[in-house]
């Protein structure tokens, strides 16, 4: 069961989707899953300033939470706070993969013989992202677990990066979590994956 | 981690050294991003990245990779405090990886790297391997393509390695960049991937003399490689030693015991006829010598290529002009000069019209050779569909 420490950690990590470069985000959220909040605390608030990532109150909330009871820079930390809106990249999602929607999903079928039945797992459903110009899809893979959020994020991408997504996007949801534009608008254009022994509904 | 002559380096220089080491011990995503950084004037950020690399897959350290890794990250202004969550081993550091050249790992890499080699400066050779086993805690998709590059002393590994990486990946050739120079050794990792690599650019070129220095004798040119000081235990930087054979046949960095085949490499399951049929031309090349024409069958020189086809003559072709020489003095000039001892600066200063003429005439023969050689190569190799 993880710490309150790593539910506040993963849960800025999920609303950082799309925000912080994905190349960075699932590397975070790999350390997460091994319950390196030390090394997180080393790092995230640096990465938020270098790419220039302001975070709202809830998101500074949960940034402090995290990782100053492991070592965070109170000064970094302070600097992350944003006044007024953020400049969000805006992406579309399709629950079709681009130009291959009458060919076999190996990684589909892969991850619903993994995750069928499986404790603490929800649904799982997919959608892909295009940036801003509609290029560069790429598969968001959408969880719903009741617990070993981080845990199991790592774990799925570890999968994924093996069947060749180098910079996996696998977003395990919360039960009640208050998710962000990026998430609804992934949700809302998915399709479904698999199911878990939990008949929780992402 | 400190260069073979123990010389005191940059920290980008020293974070090269670093990630080499470390290359197959760490995920390839986390060695191509740190190079990434590093090459971007980010140091720090490459060198937490590893940091929390290693911390996180509990990948040990030696003492000494320890000890040079912390001057690194201190070094660059990274956190030092990561240094004190990094594990410590003497033992079973190296992972057994599996390296093979079967369905063609140089396929598209040097059409991928053909636009920027500009940009490149001191490209000595570069080599192609798949690697078969994953690397580090969270391994990518296997097999991995590795292409690994020298570069001379007036190149910058890792300048070259982010450059070469950025191309190949546009090019949608993905590929992990090793790249040593005389300033950073091979170490083992990058040696086994060598030793099953096939080459995609040679330097052959860069140790013959130009055509203006035809008459000079071949092993009289000053060798471009010879600044290339290997030590003798490093196999890697010896296969520069440019003293072998004169022909176009790919020098094999490392002897390339084609046959010692890694049980690893029948891992391809579809393996198409034309690549049987290549690799099964490879494993010839290596028992004997093949003409240059098929040779060059999978090699792309760089330019100088068509440098090194011209003072390749043959001892007959060399004489075949030394005489057509001595008959055009004989017949205009006093018998002292005849001497075909002089320095080719001399003699050419001394030549009649008449002489100028027979020899502008040879070099046009010598240059229709080179397109027809140049020609062959790109028919062969250069613009080989990927």
């Amino acid at each position: 069961m993880e710490s309150d420490d790593e539910l506040a950690c993963h849960e800025l990590l999920l609303l950082l989707a799309g925000r912080l470069p994905d190349v960075a985000l699932w590397r975070f959220r790999d350390w997460l899953g091994e319950g390196q909040l030390s090394v997180l605390a080393s790092t995230v608030p640096k990465s938020l300033l270098r790419h220039g990532i302001g975070l709202d109150q809830r998101e500074h909330a949960l940034l402090s939470k995290g990782l100053i009871p492991h070592g965070a820079d109170f000064h970094q930390l302070s600097a992350t706070l944003r006044v007024g809106e953020a400049a969000v990249p805006r992406y579309t999602f399709s629950d079709t993969p681009p130009e291959r929607a009458s060919e076999p999903d190996s990684v589909a079928a892969l991850l619903d013989a993994a995750l069928r039945g499986r404790p603490d797992v929800g649904e799982v459903r997919a959608s892909w992202r295009h940036d801003e110009r509609g290029r560069n899809p790429k598969r968001v893979l959408l969880v719903a677990a009741v617990s070993g959020w981080p845990r199991l994020t790592g774990e799925l991408q570890r999968v994924l990066r093996v069947l060749g997504d180098d910079e996996p996007s696998i977003e395990v949801l919360p039960e009640n979590f208050e998710m962000p534009d990026y998430h609804r608008e992934a949700l809302a254009n998915s399709r479904p994956v698999s199911v878990g022994a939990v008949g929780a509904t992402a | 981690m400190a260069n073979h002559e123990g010389k005191e380096t940059s920290v980008p220089m020293r974070l090269h050294s670093v990630l080499l080491a470390l290359a197959g011990r760490i995920d390839d995503g986390a060695l191509g991003h740190a190079r990434q950084l590093s090459a971007s004037a980010r140091a720090d950020e490459a060198a937490e990245l590893v940091a929390g690399t290693l911390i996180a897959g509990e990948i040990p350290l030696r003492s000494s990779e320890r000890q040079e890794f912390g001057e690194v990250l201190a070094a660059s202004g990274g956190d030092v405090s990561l240094l004190e969550k990094l594990t410590v081993g003497e033992h079973d550091i190296e992972p057994a990886h599996q390296f093979g050249a079967d369905n063609q790992p140089d396929a598209g890499v040097a059409a991928a790297i053909e636009p920027i080699k500009a940009a490149l400066p001191d490209l000595r050779a570069v080599h192609a391997v798949w690697r078969n086993t994953a690397a580090g805690r969270v391994p990518g998709a296997v097999p991995q393509r590795v292409v690994l590059i020298e570069v001379g002393a007036k190149g910058s590994p890792p300048a070259t390695a982010q450059r070469v990486a950025v191309a190949l990946r546009d090019a949608g050739v993905p590929a992990v960049v090793e790249v040593a120079s005389p300033a950073v050794d091979w170490p083992s990792y990058q040696q086994r991937a060598l030793a099953a690599a096939v080459p995609v650019l040679t330097a052959e070129a860069a140790s013959s003399a130009p055509v203006r220095e035809l008459r000079r004798p071949q092993q009289e040119a000053e060798p471009a490689a010879a600044g290339f000081s290997a030590p003798p235990e490093q196999p890697a930087f010896a296969a520069h030693q440019p003293t072998e054979s004169t022909t176009t046949e790919p020098r094999r960095t490392n002897g390339h015991h084609r046959a010692d085949r890694q049980p690893g490499e029948s891992f391809w399951p579809q393996l198409e006829p034309t690549a049987k049929q290549q690799t099964a031309e490879h494993v010839r090349e290596d028992s004997q010598a093949e003409p240059p024409d098929q040779g060059a069958s999978r090699v792309v020189n760089f330019p100088e290529s068509a440098v090194e086809s011209t003072t390749e003559l043959s001892d007959a072709d060399v004489q075949k002009l030394q005489d057509a020489l001595r008959r055009a003095e004989a017949a205009e000039r006093a018998p002292q000069q005849e001497s075909v001892q002089m320095p080719a600066s001399d003699a050419e200063a001394q030549l009649s019209e008449r002489d100028r003429e027979l020899l502008r005439e040879l070099h046009a023969e010598l240059a229709k050779r080179e397109r027809e050689q140049a020609e062959q190569v790109k028919l062969n190799g250069w613009h080989r569909p990927s």
